[in-house]
């Protein structure tokens, strides 16, 4: 009879153990997460255009003193086209854009000089004013290079000093 | 002696049916069952947050709100980054399956990146937002979608690449 007992007391006590394990159940599930982050895009100014120095002679002619860009320069800046770097989302088409012509002023002064961009007739670009368009062939981020052109009349007075001007170049994303 | 064995065999047979009458008893008890479906949790969706162009300046936190909508588009707080392409994103489904009106906690929700270390910071999952009913118990029908979206931030420092992870939820059925 206490061995009956005894049984019962052990069943009991097991189920008492057993009920709270089946009403509460952890679990647990995964999802996958991802993000692609990619450059901005965007158009920077890696080098300005820089005109040679142009040397007026009394005969009328002129000369340019470093006007040949070379490496180890020690510091001098010599002529060079404007570097930009352009960057895109991959697939995104583009245009980019240069006026035809902008103003340089003299530095501490008020005459003025024209001068041209360099378009498609000259140097292989895509056409007036428009340096590139469409998607670019190669990666998200591309070089480009713009120059440009002063026209100097022989009887026109030129004041001597330092002429500086801004251009804007317009990256339009499509 | 055929007889008298009889008799103790007759005995014998009375002895037993006094012990049988003396201790029998019959009792009725009702037994019920309540068969429930398994309480399940499953991955039914994965965590999107899109493409991202970075920030060239500040700290931009990329956020993906916990919703439905399977083509979500990130909020973006701080620094200069933006979405490359509207509708790419889409916070975790999970699926709970249980018995009607069930209760349950939602433990922890842990969002982590593959390489993220000096590319994304402040890495957490969102609060769980439920399809019917709320966070914590099941609807009538015994089935709860659990959206759960998440946010870190991006620098001008972080690499550019897809960044790969998981995001795991812990619920107990109570």
């Amino acid at each position: 009879m206490a061995r009956s007992s005894s049984l019962i007391g052990t069943c009991l006590a097991g189920l008492a153990l057993a009920a709270p394990a089946s009403a509460s159940a952890a679990s647990s599930a995964v999802a996958s997460a991802s993000v692609k982050i990619v450059e901005a895009g965007g158009i920077a100014v890696l080098s300005p255009l820089v005109l040679p120095t142009i040397i007026a002679t009394p005969s009328g002619t002129a000369t340019f003193a470093g006007d040949v860009p070379s490496a180890g320069t020690g510091g001098t800046v010599y002529a060079r086209n404007a570097r930009l770097m352009i960057r895109q989302e991959s697939g995104e088409a583009l245009s980019v854009t240069v006026p035809d012509t902008f103003t340089v002023v003299r530095v501490g002064g008020n005459e003025a000089l024209t001068v041209k961009t360099i378009t498609s007739g000259e140097y292989g670009l895509v056409g007036d004013g428009i340096l590139m368009s469409g998607a670019m062939m190669h990666g998200v981020a591309t070089s480009v290079h713009i120059s440009g052109q002063l026209a100097l009349a022989s009887a026109r007075r030129l004041v001597p000093g330092p002429y500086e001007g801004l251009f804007a170049v317009v990256v339009e994303y499509n | 002696m055929n007889f008298r064995t009889l008799l103790a065999a007759a005995a014998g047979v009375a002895t037993v049916a006094a012990a049988g009458s003396a201790f029998a008893a019959s009792a009725t008890a009702n037994a019920s069952a309540t068969i429930v479906a398994p309480s399940t949790l499953a991955a039914t969706r994965d965590l999107t947050f899109g493409q991202i162009a970075k920030p060239t300046s500040g700290t931009s936190t990329i956020t993906v709100a916990s919703s439905s909508s399977a083509s979500a588009t990130p909020s973006i707080d701080g620094g200069n980054a933006y979405v490359t392409t509207n509708g790419q994103a889409a916070s975790a489904a999970f699926q709970l399956t249980g018995s009607a009106n069930q209760a349950y906690t939602v433990d922890s929700t842990v969002l982590s990146f593959t390489n993220s270390a000096g590319n994304l910071a402040n890495i957490a999952a969102l609060t769980p937002v439920a399809s019917a009913g709320s966070v914590g118990q099941l609807p009538a029908n015994g089935v709860q979608v659990l959206y759960v979206g998440g946010k870190f931030d991006i620098t001008p420092s972080t690499a550019v690449t897809t960044y790969n992870g998981t995001l795991v939820l812990n619920v107990t059925y109570q």
